[in-house]
C-alpha cells in the first residue's frame, strides 16, 4: 500500500532532500507507487495547463483595487483621475524602457505564461520585486589586499571583470530578469532572499573564504526554466588570480594581470590585456585582444579562437587546440615567434614566422587557420 | 581546472548551513503593513491571477470573479494589520477571498430570492465561454470541477491548482486536518472518475 500523503507531498515539492531520497529508493521497487505518482503528476500538469488557459492580464483589476485602497478623504472622482495619471505615467515609462530591453519589458504587457501552479509569475512581477529591493544590497566589497583570488561559478548571464582598486574586490550584481535575491555576507555566512512560492529558484551568493572572493549563481531546484540574467561587474586588483566556470554566461575580462583560468560551455570569452591565460570552451568563441607576454593555453571543441592586435615576443608561449573551431591570428609586425600549425583536414599556412624566441602552436582537427589580415 | 568536467557542479555552491534563507514574501507583507504601496502592488501582481482563478472556479462567472478579486484585495489591504504571522499571507488572502465569495453568494440569494439558487444551479454547468475556447478535454475538466460540491471543490483547487499545503487549506476553510485530507481525497476520486481517460492518456 502506497503512502499517498508522501507521494502527494512529493508532487508538491514539499519533501526535504532526505525524504525525497528515501521515496526514490522505494519507488525503484514499487510499480504501484510509481503509477500513482505518475497519475498525481499528470493531475498537477492538467491544472497547470488549465491555469495557463484561464490566464488573463490583471492590470485592469489593479486600477479598481487602487481606487478602493486610496485614502478616503479624497473624492472618488479625484481618485480615479489620480489612477489614470499613474497609469499614463506607467505607460510612458514602459514606452521608454520597452525598446531598451524588448525581451524583458516588452513581455510585461502581454499575458504572462503560466508554467506550473505556484510557480506562475509574470515578468512584470520581477520589475516590482526589483524595485522593492534596496539597490545597495547588490554591491559587495571585500578588503582583500593586492593578490586575492576571484572564483566565479555561474550558469548564465554576463560577467565583466575589470581592474579597479588594488586592495579591494568589489562585486555588483544587476538583475535584469527573473531572479529574486538579496544577499549580505557576514564572513562566509550569507543571507539570501527567496520567494518560497516560486518553484524555479535561482539563487545568488557572493562571499569570502580566506582570501578568495566567491561569486555564485545557481539553480536551487531541479529545473529552473529560463536562464537567469544576472550581470556581475567585478572590480579587482590587477594581480588577482581569476578562476571562472560558466555554462552559457558571456565573460569579459580586461587588465587582469594575475593568471586567468576560465571554462565555459557555450558562452563566449573575451579577454583584453590579461596575463597568463588558460581557457577552455566547448562551443563558445574565444577572443583575445591583447599583447601576450606570458603563457596562453586555449582549448575549444567547436568554438573559434580569434587573437587580434596580438604581440608575441620573448617569453610568449601560446598553445591553441580546437576540434572544428577556426583559428585567426593577427600578431603585430614586431612580434618574434615560431609558429607551428598542425591539422587533420583544416586549411592554413604553416611556419610562416620561424624566427624569434616566442612560440605559437596551433592544433586543429578540421578547423582552418587564418594568419594575418 | 583542466581535469574538471565542463558541467556546472552544484557542490561548488555555498554549503546549505552557511545560508540563511529569508522570506521575501513576509518582508513585502511587513512593508505593505507599514504603508508601502509598491510592496502591496508586488503582492497583488504575484497573487491576483491565483485569487481570480480560484474565484472564477467557485463562481463560474468571469465578471463576478473579477469583482470579488478586487474586493478581496481592497479588503486585504484594509485588514492587513490584523495579519500577525506575516509568513501566512497566502492562506490568509485565500481566506479573505473565500469570505468575499460567501458574502456575494448570500447577497445574491437575498436579493433574488429563489432565483439566486436557480442561478447557482445553472452555474454548475460549465462556463459557456470555457466550453467554447477549449478543446473537448478542457470542457471535460471544467465539467468535472464544476460537478464537485463547492467546499470540496475549493479544497481541491487550493491543493492542486494553487499548491497550498494541508494546514493552510484547513486554516482557510476552517476544517480540521483530517477533514481536509479526506475531502481532497474524495474530490480527487470524483475527478478521476470523471476524467480518468484524459488524465491517463496525458501521463
Amino acid at each position: 500500500m502506497c503512502d499517498l500523503d508522501l507521494l502527494d507531498a512529493s508532487v508538491h515539492d514539499e519533501l526535504d532532500a532526505k525524504a525525497s531520497h528515501r521515496l526514490d529508493e522505494h519507488l525503484q521497487g514499487c510499480a504501484s507507487c510509481k503509477a500513482e505518482l505518475a497519475l498525481l503528476r499528470s493531475e498537477r500538469a492538467m491544472f497547470a495547463e488549465r491555469a495557463a488557459r484561464l490566464a488573463r492580464p490583471t492590470d485592469a483589476l489593479w486600477r479598481g483595487v487602487a481606487a478602493g485602497i486610496a485614502p478616503r478623504k479624497s473624492s472618488r472622482v479625484a481618485l480615479w483621475a489620480g489612477g489614470l495619471v499613474a497609469t499614463a505615467a506607467a505607460v510612458v515609462l514602459l514606452a521608454r524602457l520597452g525598446p531598451m530591453v524588448p525581451g524583458y519589458y516588452g513581455a510585461s504587457v502581454s499575458t504572462p505564461p503560466i508554467t506550473a501552479p505556484g510557480a506562475a509569475l509574470p515578468n512584470e512581477v520581477d520589475r516590482e520585486a526589483l524595485r522593492a529591493l534596496p539597490s545597495a544590497g547588490n554591491t559587495w566589497r571585500f578588503n582583500t589586499g593586492p593578490t586575492p583570488t576571484l572564483d566565479v561559478d555561474v550558469v548564465a548571464g554576463k560577467v565583466d571583470i575589470v581592474h579597479g582598486d588594488d586592495a579591494t574586490v568589489e562585486v555588483s550584481a544587476t538583475i535584469t530578469h527573473g531572479v529574486y535575491f538579496e544577499a549580505t555576507p557576514r564572513g562566509v555566512r550569507l543571507h539570501v532572499w527567496t520567494d518560497k512560492t516560486i518553484n524555479r529558484q535561482w539563487k545568488l551568493a557572493v562571499y569570502e573564504e580566506g582570501n578568495t572572493v566567491k561569486v555564485r549563481a545557481w539553480c536551487a531546484a531541479t529545473d529552473c526554466g529560463d536562464s537567469p540574467f544576472v550581470r556581475f561587474q567585478v572590480k579587482v586588483p590587477s594581480k588577482t588570480r581569476t578562476s571562472l566556470h560558466a555554462i552559457s554566461a558571456e565573460v569579459k575580462a580586461s587588465d587582469v594581470l594575475g593568471s586567468v583560468a576560465m571554462q565555459t560551455v557555450s558562452g563566449d570569452i573575451h579577454l583584453s590585456r590579461c596575463g597568463d591565460v588558460k581557457l577552455k570552451s566547448t562551443s563558445g568563441d574565444v577572443i583575445l585582444d591583447h599583447h601576450l607576454g606570458g603563457v596562453g593555453d586555449i582549448e575549444t571543441i567547436s568554438g573559434d579562437v580569434d587573437w587580434r592586435n596580438g604581440h608575441c615576443d620573448a617569453g610568449c608561449s601560446l598553445k591553441i587546440s580546437t576540434i572544428s573551431g577556426d583559428v585567426a591570428l593577427d600578431p603585430d609586425a614586431t612580434s618574434h615567434f615560431k609558429l607551428a600549425f598542425s591539422t587533420v583536414s583544416g586549411d592554413g599556412e604553416t611556419g610562416s614566422r620561424s624566427s624569434g624566441p616566442g612560440a605559437i602552436t596551433v592544433k586543429t582537427v578540421s578547423g582552418d587557420l587564418h594568419f594575418g589580415r | 581546472m583542466g581535469a574538471q568536467s565542463l558541467s556546472f557542479d552544484p557542490r561548488t555552491a555555498p554549503p546549505d548551513e552557511a545560508i540563511v534563507v529569508l522570506d521575501l514574501e513576509a518582508r513585502q507583507v511587513q512593508r505593505a503593513q507599514d504603508g508601502d504601496a509598491a510592496a502591496f502592488r508586488w503582492l497583488f501582481d504575484r497573487d491576483a491571477s491565483h485569487v481570480r482563478r480560484f474565484l472564477q472556479s467557485l463562481t463560474r462567472d468571469r465578471e463576478r470573479a473579477d469583482e470579488a478579486t478586487q474586493e478581496t484585495f481592497v479588503r486585504a489591504y484594509r485588514q492587513l494589520g490584523s495579519l500577525r504571522a506575516t509568513d501566512r499571507w497566502r492562506p490568509w488572502l485565500f481566506g479573505v477571498a473565500r469570505r468575499v465569495w460567501l458574502e456575494q453568494l448570500r447577497r445574491e440569494r437575498r436579493d433574488h430570492g429563489s432565483a439566486g439558487v436557480v442561478r447557482e444551479q445553472v452555474d454548475r454547468a460549465p462556463d459557456p465561454e470555457a466550453a467554447l475556447i477549449g478543446r473537448e478535454s478542457d470542457a471535460l475538466i471544467e465539467r468535472a470541477i464544476a460537478s464537485l460540491d463547492e467546499e470540496r471543490r475549493a479544497a481541491l483547487l487550493l491543493r492542486l491548482d494553487h499548491g497550498l499545503d494541508y494546514d493552510s487549506i484547513g486554516e482557510i476553510l476552517g476544517w480540521p486536518l483530517s477533514k481536509v485530507k479526506n475531502e481532497i481525497h474524495r474530490a480527487r476520486l470524483s475527478l478521476r472518475a470523471a476524467i480518468g481517460s484524459y488524465v491517463e492518456g496525458a501521463s
